[in-house]
């Protein structure tokens, strides 16, 4: 288990150097650039004031010299200045990560809850009115887009009921009835896809394990059946849901890029959309880089986690 | 029997699930199928210039109540530091915040004419090259350190124009300014090298504003404080969030309506709004207090209903942006003003406005619809700008460029409103007339700014200055990596900008239009009629629609909740 954890971590490095050339370069492919972005419309402004706030702010450097400096940079744990706000971009980051964090977390704790006892009621109710109901539901929780439902949760209850969210964003700790106006809607939104998902793979898993010998076994013992269910057979059907949900927690996070920008909420997601649009290099890719380290490092955990789950798992070599 | 009881549990706990997704789905599609698709607008639309030109009848001035906070929406700002951006947004905030020499009246949205905001008179002398201005002497600086509620005076305006000139990126507005004199606190002589018809709309620029030099000498720049002249005082920006400001206790402006200063309201917040859906939901909540871009004309039936007594108003399109088809004159065969008039004739303006503004907007000439004072009229522009195929086929035959193959570069920011359709439409328009067209989308506004700054088009599909002087507009052409100005224009744009007489100027201008017609610089199209609402409980004593431009005049806001 340790050479094991040890493997996977050194492959980590790796993982995290190409994301980050991938992260530096890409937005770079976009033409434009923050100059553009700001002084646009500053017609008087001749280009070579352009061009000296360009060399001021050291975008006229050679590109791989700019990466190998963010780079140095990044290993200290600086990741630099926001191009637009001359922030420090992990300060930002910081700040606005609690609500993203909040948005996924929540998504994924409501994206279970919904999954759960539907997978499994269609799974032990197997070809009824109720499993179909329930596929019909998954496939088209996975049909409907996340920005196509989060639309229609931030309009449907102001048609309905003329409500919606408050608009000054508070976290739980300042105000949590407000925050949970705030935040419960787009988790909504944001976690039905994975609960569609997870739905689609507890159903699947339940059906396997519910043909299981030892199943057959608890319920030969006289066990009651949900006995048989929750203790027997949901434990180990849990196993592949579980990747899934630890996968899609990074996968939740990336998501709030659309989500938080509909609901306005402040969180990484907003940060990003903001910083791709305004070409601000540094705060994406630190949004990004962190984001990515996020997903390795999650991922990893979730590997780890499948011992604990299944004592027949083992990862050392013998 | 105790296994039942579990898988009850289960069942009920998986219906309700189910039956909330599908529900929600459900009402989605219900949502759709019911939306009324009117193309004009409700009733309750009110026309600005109809306003402004109707019989006055005696009307009781309205009762006003003080206090509350205005809560409109924003795009987001960086800091509040205006003389080092150029972004929309934060100059539409800062409009709150400080004040400029002089400004435009805007009784109604055509009148562009100048008048006084800190400065109250001026005189011109020396046939132009010597401007006084006389300033208000009630005005002046907030009850907030480092400024203390002290005058405004001309040593401000004196300092401000030696920051502007030496560190701001709009330099430009203050360079006809040679030199000045203060003789006294309310005074500034401004001397210019040679008479400047523009001097003028560069000091009602949209970006000269009266900065506090307090301010710039303990921080070394405006970023994170808000200390202006004008009605509001910026508190807090958080971002993501929101910009805070609250009332200018110390603000000269006197309300006609109780005597009592302005502003009416205690504070106003911006809150970051970026999308169309959630800025609909705010406004049907009744979360905002005005919205600046109205509703589109598909929803606004829907929002009237939800908000009994909203005021709706149409505004004109902005007087900046002159939108249209960018003709690239240094790539073959746009060389040839055969082919560049050809793209003009190929479109129908008409048809245009329906398919992208559902019938809601303005034809375009030369300049923006919004320069009312300097723009061609809509029948002049639709007597220059006629529909006509056949001889736009007519004319590709003859300069020989029949099924040329040709790319349309289309850009856009949700802000401009203009979509993906408004380029299809001109792409099949060009095909009608035997051109082989592609659309090519750029990703946004700063791509597309780029691409244009670099003549890195054939044909570009957008607006290309965002200048809102015909003479910035004119020399932004002559600059234009993309335009082959043709021999004497410089002359006389040059002649245009140094022209005092108004009268005179009109005509120079219109005799600019008239050559940017003839060689087709570019092919103006239209642009959509602004919507600008405001739920019935904010009030105003002018009728919404005006007053609205350059800046919203919150302070002349009330909220009767």
């Amino acid at each position: 288990m340790t050479g094991y954890t040890i493997r996977r971590l050194l492959l980590l490095i790796p993982t995290w150097f190409v994301v980050s050339l991938i992260v530096f370069f890409s937005i770079r492919l976009i033409p434009g650039d923050i100059i553009d972005f700001n002084f646009a419309s500053v017609l008087y402004l001749p280009p070579e004031k352009l061009d000296e706030i360009r060399h001021e702010m050291g975008l006229d450097r050679p590109a791989y010299l700019q990466y190998f400096s963010w780079l140095g940079g990044v290993l200290r744990g600086d990741l630099g200045d926001s191009l637009f706000t001359g922030k420090p971009v992990l300060s930002q980051i910081l700040k606005r990560l609690p609500v993203s964090a909040e948005i996924a977390v929540v998504a994924s704790g409501l994206g279970m809850l919904i999954a759960l006892p539907i997978g499994i009621l269609s799974a032990v109710k197997r070809n009824s009115i109720l499993d179909y109901l329930g596929r019909g539901v998954a496939i088209a929780g996975l049909s409907v887009p996340n920005f196509v439902l989060a639309t229609l949760v931030v309009l449907l209850p102001v048609l309905w009921w003329g409500w919606a969210a408050p608009m000054e964003y508070k976290h739980f700790w300042q105000d949590p009835w407000v925050n949970i106006q705030q935040i419960f809607p787009a988790a909504l939104a944001l976690g039905v896809r994975l609960s569609s998902t997870a739905m689609r793979m507890t159903r699947s898993t339940m059906l396997e394990v519910l043909r299981e010998d030892y199943v057959r076994t608890a319920r030969a013992k006289g066990l009651p059946e949900r006995v048989v269910i929750v203790r027997h057979a949901l434990k180990n059907a849990l196993i592949p849901v579980v990747t899934i949900w630890g996968g899609s927690f990074a996968f939740l996070l990336g998501g709030t890029v659309i989500i938080e920008t509909i609901f306005g909420l402040p969180g990484v997601g907003q940060l990003t959309i903001d910083a791709i649009n305004r070409r601000d290099y540094t705060q994406f890719q630190g949004n990004v880089l962190f984001l990515a380290t996020v997903f390795v490092v999650v991922n990893f955990l979730v590997d780890m986690s499948y011992s604990l789950l299944d004592p027949r798992i083992r990862y050392d070599r013998r | 029997m105790r296994s039942l009881l579990g898988s009850r549990t289960l069942w009920r706990l998986g219906i309700v699930t189910i039956a909330g997704m599908v529900l929600a789905v459900a009402c989605g599609g219900g949502a759709q199928e019911q939306a009324p698709t009117p193309t004009k607008a409700p009733a309750a639309v009110a026309t600005p210039t109809a306003a402004a030109t109707a019989t006055p009848t005696p009307v009781p001035a309205p009762r006003v109540k003080r206090g509350g906070i205005i809560n409109t929406g924003s795009v987001g700002i960086p800091h509040v530091d205006i003389s080092q951006s150029s972004i929309a947004a934060l100059n539409q905030y800062i409009e709150g915040i400080y004040q400029r020499l002089i400004t435009y009246r805007l009784k109604d949205q055509s009148d562009a004419t100048l008048v006084g905001q800190l400065a109250e008179s001026w005189e011109v002398a020396d046939g132009g090259k010597t401007i006084t201005l006389h300033l208000r002497k009630e005005a002046k600086w907030p009850n907030r350190p480092p400024l203390n509620g002290r005058p405004f005076t001309s040593a401000d305006v004196a300092w401000n124009i030696d920051y502007y000139k030496a560190k701001s990126i709009w330099s430009f507005m203050w360079k006809p300014v040679t030199s000045y004199e203060t003789p006294d606190a309310n005074t500034i002589i401004l001397h210019l090298e040679k008479p400047f018809a523009p001097i003028f709309s560069f000091l009602a620029y949209k970006y000269n504003y009266m900065l506090p030099k307090e301010v710039f000498e303990q921080d070394g720049n405006f970023k994170t404080k808000g200390i202006g002249t004008g009605p509001f005082v910026f508190d807090k920006l958080e971002e993501g969030i929101g910009v805070f400001s609250s009332r200018n206790d110390n603000y000269w402006e006197i309300s006609e309506l109780d005597g009592k200063p302005l502003p009416y309201a205690d504070g106003w917040n911006a809150y970051e709004t970026k999308d169309y859906a959630t800025a609909l939901a705010r406004l049907m909540s009744g979360q905002v207090d005005i919205v600046y871009t109205g509703p589109k004309a598909e929803d606004r039936p829907t929002v009237v209903n939800k908000l009994p007594g909203l005021q709706v108003a149409k505004t004109l399109p902005q007087r900046s942006h002159p939108r249209g088809i960018l003709i690239n004159m240094t790539k073959k065969p746009w060389d040839d003003v055969r082919m560049r008039r050809a793209v003009s004739y190929a479109i129908d303006k008409k048809d245009y406005i329906q398919v992208e503004y559902s019938g809601e907007g303005e034809w375009l000439g030369p300049l923006p619809a919004g320069q009312t004072e300097w723009a061609w009229s809509e029948a002049i522009i639709q007597q220059k700008y006629p529909y006509d195929p056949e001889k736009a086929r007519a004319l590709i035959k003859e300069a020989g460029y029949e099924k040329l193959k040709v790319v349309i570069s289309h850009y856009t920011t949700p802000s401009l409103g203009l979509g993906i359709n408004a380029a299809q439409y001109m792409a099949e328009s060009l095909k009608q007339v035997g051109l082989d067209v592609t659309v090519r989308t750029v990703p946004d506004v700063a791509a597309g700014d780029k691409m244009v700054r670099d003549a890195d088009f054939e044909l570009a599909h957008n607006y290309w200055t965002r200048d809102d002087e015909p003479h910035a507009i004119f020399t932004a052409m002559l600059n234009a990596k993309w335009i082959t100005p043709r021999a004497g224009l410089k002359e006389l744009v040059e002649q245009e900008g140094g022209e005092m007489d108004v009268t005179k100027r009109k005509q120079l201008v219109n005799q600019i239009q008239e050559v940017i017609w003839e060689d087709m610089y570019w092919a103006p199209n239209a642009t959509a009629s602004g919507f600008t609402v405001r739920p019935g409980w904010a009030k105003s004593p002018e009728p919404l629609g005006q007053n609205l431009l350059p800046r919203p005049f919150l302070e002349r806001t009330w909220l009767d909740k």
